[in-house]
């Protein structure tokens, strides 16, 4: 009676433990983000003084990126971009996943997983063979070259994760509406997709929030006729110095969507993020 | 008229280390037109893969299958019209019960008032027309179990095949179930494969059995033969319960008669059983007795064998009685009315006619092998 008090007591401590170290991880997430939020409100001659928290908070910097220096452009390119990008990436993944999944063949497993070390490769690797192809291809700064980027880079972890998702349904039913008459492609069209519809939704989430957030191929593939947000909001920084003020409003501005999706879709997300991390197969 | 018909069937699978596993080894067998039959045997005996292989979801390594009379090896499970009802039912879960009733019959693109007329027929049949409305997950077991067979049933298929359909129901429901399902295929005439591991539903509900063991079928038979003559002792071992007891013994000649001599207790054989032994050059048999077919009494028996009783499990209808001869243990089965305790002594024999002897090296029947011996003369 006495050990289950004491482990009663020993979990509550644990428990304890987790959050505060929890917490103290949650500051260090969130400091930087309401710091961008906050400096986005101040007006010019605090911005350069950091250290002040009280001022009247003004408009002025989102007034600069929606009049003098609109922002629409970039948003609208960053969200055809990630929009397509993720559509295309769920619309080639899933068939793929779908075979991994389902169809036994020699190398499988090993296919999957080569498939997976593009995801963990440095993008950095591909990034100028990318823009020596597409140069010679006069395919830069198109809206085409980047969405292709993007479902390349995204197309990894679509596979990886929408097999885990496939595999979740049992493949009884399946082979059931196969007995029932189904073709092997009709069971895919109207039983597995929409059993994993939910699984496509939180996928399709991710790819998106990563395009959203993407700089690296953003910066090199494209420039003037189509502007990412990320890299929008580094050209901010100019020779004469960082214009903070209106590039903390970009920030905040660039962020609302990911904050909503997460908001939103953050059940289906977590269970997206540790889907295949539990599990041995 | 269909019948199915398996010849020289086998099911080789690669393991992930390439070493290879004989799931289904060279299986022949007939199952009649309208005929119940029942695949029996132990976890991974071959029975699923077996049925698996007949709908079409496993390809054979080699081997024929026919339905019908037609070779189906290269037929898409869908242009099979064979219906299968699996262990999980395998419910469409985004559809209602209606829909999943009606699957097959909007796939073979019937009239909606020709479908709408069929699932109600069917739900009247199954009792769940009151169910139509409602999603697989709001069901219960028994529930979601009609529903399966209602869509495996509704489009008449020629063969019907059940993957222990009955495995996930509670003690009780599996009880009225088996005997429904009885009267359905009955009803509607339709061949019938059913695989189990339930030597219960196999005994009450098939036709015939075929009993298989490491892929392999050991036994095909009514359920009355394969309990009274058991082809082996697996076979003898598997069916019933308790289980058989099987007792070694020295096949001995002396004076002119035959003996079979465990060490506990001597038994004289017929004559022209031992004479048939001898010719087949048996010297260990192996004796089995089944614990319904053990006189246990009180008082000595004249030429019984002596025992202390070591357990006793009364279950109500009858009493199970774990027997203890020196180091050797049997289990008999006895009236409710009997009365003992642990330690008492007791005197058994056994039914003579019902004793089943087997070849110690082969493991086969030896009655069935002078049986064969009798009709090649």
């Amino acid at each position: 009676m006495s050990s289950r008090k004491n482990s009663h007591i020993g979990s509550k401590i644990v428990n304890l433990a987790i959050y505060i170290v929890l917490s103290l991880l949650l500051l260090i997430i969130f400091l930087p983000i309401v710091w961008i939020i906050i400096t986005s409100f101040k007006p010019e001659y605090v911005v350069r003084r950091p250290n002040v928290w009280m001022f009247t908070p003004t408009l002025e910097n989102y007034i600069y990126i929606t009049s003098i220096r609109p922002i629409w452009k970039p948003v609208l390119d960053t969200f055809i971009v990630a929009f397509s990008s993720s559509v295309l990436s769920l619309a080639l993944g899933t068939p793929a996943a779908y075979a991994l999944a389902r169809y036994r063949f020699r190398g499988r497993d090993d296919l999957a997983f080569w498939i997976l070390t593009f995801w963990m490769s440095p993008p950095v690797a591909f990034v100028i063979p990318f823009f020596l192809i597409f140069d010679r291809l006069g395919l830069l700064d198109t809206y085409f070259v980047l969405i292709l980027a993007h479902t390349l880079f995204n197309l990894p972890f679509v596979i990886w994760l929408m097999r885990e998702y496939i595999r979740d349904i049992p493949h009884e039913i399946e082979e059931s509406a196969l007995i029932d008459g189904y073709s092997d492609i009709q069971v895919f069209m109207k039983i597995t997709l929409p059993l994993v519809k939910p699984g496509m939704v939180a996928v399709g989430m991710l790819a998106f929030i990563f395009s959203w957030t993407e700089f690296l191929y953003s910066l090199i593939l494209t420039s003037i006729h189509v502007r990412h947000l990320t890299v929008e909001v580094s050209s901010y920084w100019t020779i004469a110095g960082v214009v903070l003020g209106p590039m903390t409003a970009a920030i905040t501005i660039s962020m609302i969507p990911a904050l909503f999706l997460a908001f939103f879709l953050q059940r289906h997300i977590v269970r997206g993020l540790t889907l295949g991390a539990v599990r041995g197969r | 008229m269909v019948d199915v018909r398996l010849k020289d069937l086998t099911k080789i699978f690669g393991g992930s280390r390439g070493e290879k596993v004989v799931a289904v080894d060279h299986i022949n067998l007939h199952v009649k037109d309208g005929e119940f039959l029942t695949l029996l045997g132990p976890s991974g005996c071959g029975k699923t893969t077996t049925l698996r292989m007949i709908a079409g979801l496993e390809v054979p390594t080699f081997g024929e299958i026919y339905i019908g009379g037609e070779l189906v090896n290269n037929v898409h499970p869908k242009d099979r019209d064979v219906a299968m009802v699996f262990q999980s039912y395998a419910l469409y879960p985004h559809m209602t019960v209606y829909d999943n009733l009606a699957f097959p019959l909007k796939i073979r693109k019937l009239p909606k008032d020709e479908i709408d007329r069929n699932v109600k027929e069917v739900a009247e049949l199954l009792q769940i027309k009151h169910l139509l409305n409602r999603k697989p997950k709001e069901l219960s077991g028994g529930e979601q179990q009609r529903t399966a067979l209602g869509r495996a049933i509704i489009r008449r298929p020629k063969v019907f095949l059940l993957d222990e359909p009955l495995s996930n129901l509670d003690a009780k429901l599996r009880v009225l179930m088996r005997a429904e399902l009885k009267r359905l295929q009955k009803e509607l005439k339709i061949t019938t494969i059913y695989v189990t591991h339930d030597q219960v539903e196999a005994m009450t509900m098939s036709d015939r059995i075929a009993v298989m063991n490491l892929g392999r079928i050991m036994q095909v038979g009514t359920p009355h033969n394969i309990f009274n003559n058991p082809a082996n002792v697996f076979v003898a071992g598997f069916i019933g319960s308790p289980p058989t007891n099987f007792i070694e013994c020295d096949f001995i000649e002396s004076n002119g008669s035959f003996i079979l001599d465990s060490g506990f207790f001597k038994y004289t054989l017929p004559r022209e059983l031992g004479i048939l032994i001898k010719d087949a050059n048996v010297s260990k048999v192996i004796l089995g007795i089944r614990p319904q077919h053990i006189i246990v009494k009180r008082e000595k028996i004249v030429n019984g064998i002596k025992a202390s009783i070591y357990v006793v499990e009364p279950l109500g209808t009858e009493t199970i009685l774990t027997l203890k001869l020196d180091d050797f243990m049997i289990k008999a089965v006895v009236p409710p009315t009997f009365q003992g305790s642990i330690g008492d002594e007791v005197w058994l024999r056994f039914r003579e006619d019902r004793i089943m002897l087997f070849d110690k090296v082969s493991k086969n029947s030896l009655y069935n092998a002078v049986a064969e011996k009798v009709k090649a003369q």
